[in-house]
């Protein structure tokens, strides 16, 4: 019996019916979030911060790790620092810059692994339903009956400060909020009349699961997901505010943002850089995750 | 719905159960052995061996779990390693602190929240839907201990308006409502309600729309309703969502007041946290965590309860 | 025969038939709504009126601008959309002109209106007592005890048992029926004078649509108000209606008193909306549906707007948009009238006869014996099974090659739980299915591969049986796949390709989206992934159910025809007594979970024995020009009991003018009453012997 067969169609042989040929759903998508000018300026800020991470090193202006005791705490616009000094007279430029990449790295990791984990509990749950979703929800309740905050400081609190127990932290923090969404999705998707019009052509739960569920599951969790990278950041660089996440000497705008914070009364706009840096890549998250969502939103 | 109740309570105790051994499971993933801080370094294996059996480490963990547990529910929360004193103690006298200021933030985030919600829902994709989304996106997306951070230099260090630190004048002291003491709640609150905020706008927002596209909203003009009468029906529909949403909050703001609490120094629990952590007061960390953890359960309770009481169409068999 | 131009702005009138001072009159009516740069005009240049105590039906299949009429008249059209032009009076007050404040008083106190969705029409989390009072109070100045005795009164004339303890009660403890009541009670509050009713019984089961419409018919009768009714059911129109209107493509094309309509529909869409009506005297013969849909109404016509549907169209109906004409006692938009054309002789229409399937002798293809599915019901913290909802109780079917099978009843009696069941998507809790012979229950995926193979489904939503993310070819060659038939890619490409050529589409549409397609050619592609395994038999559960009247003929032709090519099997879940006289070689009618009836068509419907087959059958609007005044012998009265809880005896008891001691006590054996007509009841010889139907 020939059931492991893949659903995708070969391609089209003629060129009249590749004319007549629909865009895909993610074409679609990616069509309508280029003509939305807000998904385009979330986009860009992001992509240029991106940019900024990969080539750090080639791009700082001066040496980001160079401390000097009479250049402390100097303001925007000194002379060769343009956006000033920090409390040990380093280039706040450079840090800035060069911090990008931990903080990226902090907010979007624990967010892709608990996608990854999240979707695949969740959809286990939803599909499977009866004992195993009972088992599987009801545990995840008990990780979900903590505040996110509190949970990821608990959990920080407790195995110490660093940049791979902030990982984890956080991983955890994501994968019951993503699990419980999932398996919301897959129970809808689960009833629809498709899926039994596949299970009436006798086609395999794993087959179903990863032609009808997957498709149509996946969309939305990765849109709950991309919200969750702004929450991410914050989250990730208020650990490392409080000094649980990475540390000193590595640049991170939470972190420079907590040894920044007895400047306040000396140099006030400095001290307040790191957190604009967070407020700007977590509103280009939040900004892309909402134009995505209504790209998703097929009405037609 | 007496029956009702006593289900939902019931439903509660295995959460409560396993958020308790979570807690007690901290203690045990944190790196190190629990002993070493209170051990002196040249104590001998003799006197190590006698505190395990001492604290019960040499048993089964469910065992240290269940001695663990009904301490715990006799309110023994265990002894701060820091301080001496018992973790309770020095909780309950946190946790009021915490409290006040959460309440004030919820409040404040659910009024101009709601306001901008409603407003936006029911002028849909008119400027002020546009403005109104605006404020509510920023409000999601500001890191609020940042935001903290700059109230301070507008209003304490430019303006000398508001104090910047602190839960009353000249360090402790009881609290009062007045103005004196008051002055130090304006900044952290206000910093505070920014996420609730933009949640609850975001939420009556799309609660108001879609509340406004069903059929019976064209039924209530039909029936010659004023703008006032569609208007009253919308917000008994909206209700009961907006107020389990701000409950939510509240529930979010008790247990991630830390960020706050550190900035302005308001002596809290997140701001015992913050010690626990810094001293590595594993005591009094856990007990922290687990009391305000019970909060947000027992929160949910009430929101629950509350929601099915306010909406008749969830069943309350 | 006059000829009278009635154009936007014409305020000119005499052409229909008008009694004594109309109540409402509407006139050149005109709505546009811009989005986008594009104008779409659902209503464009309406006229009609109506007089008071009557009833004007708007007839017409969706998207012709019968809903927006009705929302233009009170003003209550969404923001996007403006009245551009017309007149609307009602007792000689202009309403478009009164002042918003003055138009409150006339919503809801001197224009009532009902919703069609029952289900959404009411405010959630209001009891039904606030909501009539809200417009009591608004209305008659009452106070809070006086309006809350006149809410009771209003509840109990619309037939709510109960009333006063109902009054506090909220929506969803109603059932769909009983919310419309409550709806209907809402309107009248306020006395009106006109009553809007916008396809008030289409989301109600046969039975209680009845009730709704008698009830309906009843008040405006003794109130005297006048009634818009906006309906697609030609039923409905017969059954209420003193006065008809047809509207196609937002303008109206005949008007008429209903008498004279059903004699003699002038108007060619009115013809063709007669002749896609299937019923028993269209049996083997092809419904004759217009082709095509409704066009897109943003565009300016220059000619008839249903010349490229129409098989009398000639080349001045593309050039010339047609004038009204009178014809006797009713008006048409159309040239076949026109003095200068030459009138052509117009007939019914009907397709091509074919021959009936031959009755099969032999084992059958399916057979259900004594099938059960109970689902638990569940309750409290450890989930513990506090009863069973008796979907299905015992059902016995059989189902030979290349026949039709329908299974009839109402909502919730269990019909698509046993359609579910024979495809073995629902375990049986009980009895068993037989594919061919061999029993299917519990067997493993593999072993119902060749059941699979050749029973195959279509389900009844359109648009929830399509996977959205996957083309129209991956949907067909799906079953293909998954059961290995139809060789390798190429030669399931050709096969995909013939199938969807052969339901009417392209094969280039493989490469296209569900949602690119309308809800009938959803149901064809539906169809094409069910044939694609070649099957014997399908599974139709409510196919037509979600579409027009013109599109469901369309699909029952096809799904003739493909019967007649492939010799299929078909058994037809349906609540449509019309199709089933249409289509069905057998029908068994179902009641909570149990088959009360069973027999060849023929017998079952022209001499129904149980009174649940007969009180179906006079549910059902006769569509005949004769007086609407006859009503059914033997309504049913109430609604569904629950299957949780079904009634002890004879489940029908508490519904049936029949009912006797014995009813009430055991559940009747069946009994045989000749030719393989089974029934189940204590009475059935009475019932077919006293009751006979009236036709």
């Amino acid at each position: 019996m020939n059931t492991n067969v893949s659903l995708t169609l070969p391609a089209p042989t003629a060129k009249v019916e590749a004319i007549e040929r629909s865009p895909g759903f993610w074409s679609g998508v990616i069509a309508k979030l280029m003509r939305d000018p807000v998904a385009l300026g979330a986009c860009a800020v992001l992509f240029a911060l991106i940019l900024i991470a990969v080539f750090a090193h080639q791009l700082v202006p001066s040496d980001p790790y160079q401390t000097s005791m009479i250049k402390r705490l100097k303001p925007i616009g000194f002379d060769g620092f343009p956006l000033g000094t920090d409390e040990l007279g380093r280039d706040m430029l450079s840090r800035l810059m060069l911090g990008t990449r931990l903080s990226l790295f902090m907010g979007i990791t624990p967010v892709l692994i608990a996608f990854v984990i999240g979707s695949g509990i969740g959809i286990l749950a939803g599909y499977a339903g009866g004992l195993i979703n009972t088992l599987i929800m009801r545990t995840i309740d008990i990780l979900y009956a903590f505040p996110s905050v509190l949970l990821a400081i608990a959990l920080s609190g407790a195995l110490g400060a660093g940049i791979g127990n902030a990982l984890l932290s956080l991983t955890i923090v994501f994968i019951p909020q993503i699990a419980r969404v999932a398996e919301s999705v897959t129970t809808q998707v689960r009833g629809r009349d498709y899926v039994e019009a596949a299970r009436a052509s006798g086609a395999r739960p794993f087959t179903i699961v990863r032609v009808h569920v997957l498709g149509n599951v996946l969309g939305p969790i990765f849109v709950f997901a991309t919200s969750l990278i702004a929450v991410s950041m914050i989250l990730a660089s208020g650990l490392s505010f409080l000094g649980l996440g990475v540390r000193p000497p590595e640049p991170e705008w939470g972190l420079m943002l907590n040894t920044l914070r007895t400047a306040i009364y000396t140099q006030p706009w400095v001290a307040a850089l790191p957190g604009v840096m967070i407020f700007i890549t977590s509103i280009s998250f939040n900004l892309l995750s909402d134009s995505l969502r209504s790209a998703m939103d097929v009405k037609s | 719905m007496i029956f009702y109740l006593l289900r939902r309570i019931v439903y509660t105790i295995p959460i409560m159960i396993g958020v308790a051994f979570f807690c007690f499971l901290l203690v045990h993933i944190s790196p190190g052995d629990p002993l070493v801080s209170i051990l002196p370094p040249d104590a001998s294996i003799e006197l190590q061996k006698q505190l395990m059996r001492l604290y019960g480490f040499d048993r089964p963990w469910y065992e240290q779990f269940a001695t663990w547990f009904w301490r715990a529910l006799n309110g023994d929360l265990g002894t701060s390693i820091a301080s001496g004193r018992p973790v309770a103690t020095e909780v309950m006298r946190a946790v009021g602190n915490t409290l006040m200021l959460s309440c004030m933030a919820t409040l404040i985030g659910f009024l101009f929240g709601g306001l901008f919600g409603f407003v936006a829902g029911y002028f849909r994709d008119s400027w002020v839907d546009r403005v109104a989304s605006a404020f509510s996106v920023l409000g999601v997306s500001v890191p609020h201990y940042w935001l903290g951070m700059v109230l301070v230099i507008i209003f304490s260090s430019w303006l000398m308006w508001l104090p910047a630190t602190g839960a009353g004048p000249g360090g402790s002291g009881e609290w009062a409502w007045d103005w004196a003491h008051i002055q130090f709640m304006v900044l952290p609150a206000i910093t505070m309600s920014v996420i609730p905020m933009g949640i609850i706008a975001r939420t009556v927002r799309a609660l108001v729309a879609d509340i406004l596209a069903q059929e019976f909203v064209v039924g209530l003009r039909a029936k010659g309703l004023t703008d006032l009468g569609i208007f009253l029906h919308v917000v008994k529909n909206a209700a009961p969502t907006a107020l389990a949403v701000m409950g939510l909050q509240l529930g979010y703001l008790l247990g991630g007041s830390i960020l706050i609490e550190t900035v302005f120094s308001w002596p809290g629990t997140g701001f015992l946290l913050n010690s626990a952590i810094f001293q590595r007061d594993l005591p009094l960390l856990q007990g922290t965590i687990l009391v305000l953890a019970t909060f947000f359960v027992v929160l949910n309770l009430l929101v629950d309860v509350l929601q099915t009481t306010l909406d008749p169409r969830i069943q309350r068999s | 025969m006059i000829d009278t131009v009635l154009e936007a702005g014409d305020t000119e009138d005499g052409v229909r038939p008008v009694s004594a001072g109309p109540l409402l009159r509407v006139e050149g009516l005109k709505v546009v709504i811009r989005s986008g740069g594009r104008a779409v005009r659902p209503v464009d240049g309406v006229s009609f009126s109506i007089a008071a105590g009557e009833t004007f039906a708007l007839l017409g299949e969706s998207g012709c601008g019968k809903s927006m009429t009705a929302l233009a008249i009170n003003r209550l059209l969404p923001d996007a959309a403006v009245i551009e032009g017309g007149e609307v009076s009602l007792g000689g007050d202009d309403i478009l002109r009164l002042p918003e404040t003055r138009m409150r008083s006339v919503r809801g106190g001197r224009v009532g209106m009902v919703f069609q969705e029952p289900a959404t029409s009411l405010n959630p989390v209001m009891t039904v007592g606030a909501q009539i009072c809200e417009a009591l109070q608004l209305h008659r100045k009452l106070g809070a005890a006086a309006a809350r005795a006149e809410a009771r009164l209003l509840l109990e004339s619309v037939g709510i048992p109960g009333a006063d303890s109902r009054l506090d009660d909220y929506p969803f403890q109603f059932s769909g029926g009983m919310k419309q009541r409550v709806m209907i009670a809402m309107a009248l509050a306020g006395r009106p004078e006109l009553l809007i009713a916008d396809e008030p019984t289409t989301a109600l089961d046969v039975t209680i649509q009845a009730q709704v419409l008698d009830l309906l018919a009843g008040l405006q009768a003794e109130r005297g108000m006048a009634m818009l009714l906006i309906t697609h059911d030609l039923g409905v129109v017969a059954r209420m209606a003193h006065g008809v209107g047809v509207m196609y493509a937002g303008e109206l094309v005949e008007t008429g008193p209903r008498q004279a309509f059903f004699q003699t529909p002038l108007h060619p869409y009115a013809r063709k909306l007669f002749a896609a009506l299937p019923d028993g005297a269209r049996r083997g013969s092809m419904l004759d549906a217009p082709v095509g849909s409704v066009p897109a109404l943003d565009q300016a016509f220059t000619g008839c707007r249903f010349a490229e549907r129409c098989a009398q169209a000639f080349d001045r109906c593309d050039d010339e948009s047609p004038r009204w004409q009178q014809v006797g006692s009713q008006a048409v938009r159309c040239h076949l009238y026109d003095a200068d054309s030459v009138p052509r002789p117009l007939h019914r229409t009907s397709g091509a006869a074919f021959g009936q399937a031959d009755a099969s002798a032999g084992t059958p293809l399916i057979e259900v014996r004594d099938l059960a599915v109970h689902f638990p019901v569940r309750k409290g913290v450890l989930r513990r099974v506090v009863g069973q909802v008796r979907a299905v109780d015992g059902v016995s079917l059989r189902l030979g090659a290349g026949r039709t099978l329908a299974l009839v009843g109402e909502s919730g009696c269990g019909k698509t739980t046993v359609g579910k069941a024979i495809l073995q998507l629902n375990a049986a809790s009980a009895g068993a299915v037989f594919y061919k012979g061999e029993n299917q229950t519990g067997l493993t995926r593999e072993a119902l591969m060749p059941m699979r193979r050749a029973v195959q489904m279509v389900f009844q939503d359109p648009f929830a049986s399509l996977n959205p993310r996957l083309r129209v070819g991956e949907i067909i060659e799906e079953g293909m796949v998954s059961l290995g038939v139809a060789g390798d890619g190429p030669s399931r490409r050709r096969t995909v390709d013939a199938l969807l050529e052969r339901i009417g589409l392209s094969a280039s549409m493989r490469w296209r989206y569900p949602h690119e397609f309308s809800g009938g050619q959803r149901q064809r592609i539906a169809i094409a992934r069910a044939l694609a395994v070649s099957p014997d038999v399908i599974v139709c559960d409510e196919p037509t159910s979600a579409l027009d009247v013109s599109v469901q003929a369309q699909l029952l032709n096809l799904m003739r025809e493909l019967q007649r090519e492939r010799g299929l099997a078909y058994l037809f879940i349906t609540h449509n007594l019309a199709v089933v006289e249409y289509l069905a070689d057998e029908v068994a009618v179902m009641y909570l979970g149990r088959i009360v009836e069973h027999g060849p068509a023929a017998r079952v419907l022209g001499a129904p024995a149980h009174p649940y087959t007969r009180a179906l059958l006079d549910a059902v609007p006769k569509i005949s020009a004769g007086s609407s005044d006859s009503l059914p012998a033997l309504a049913v009265a109430s609604d569904l009991p629950s299957p949780l809880d079904p009634p002890a005896g004879c489940h029908f008891h508490p519904r049936c003018g029949l009912a006797s001691d014995i009813c009430r006590v055991s559940y009747p054996a069946e009994r045989s009453m000749g030719g393989g007509h089974r029934v189940r009841c204590h009475w059935a010889d009475a019932s077919a012997r006293g009751l006979r139907r009236p036709d």
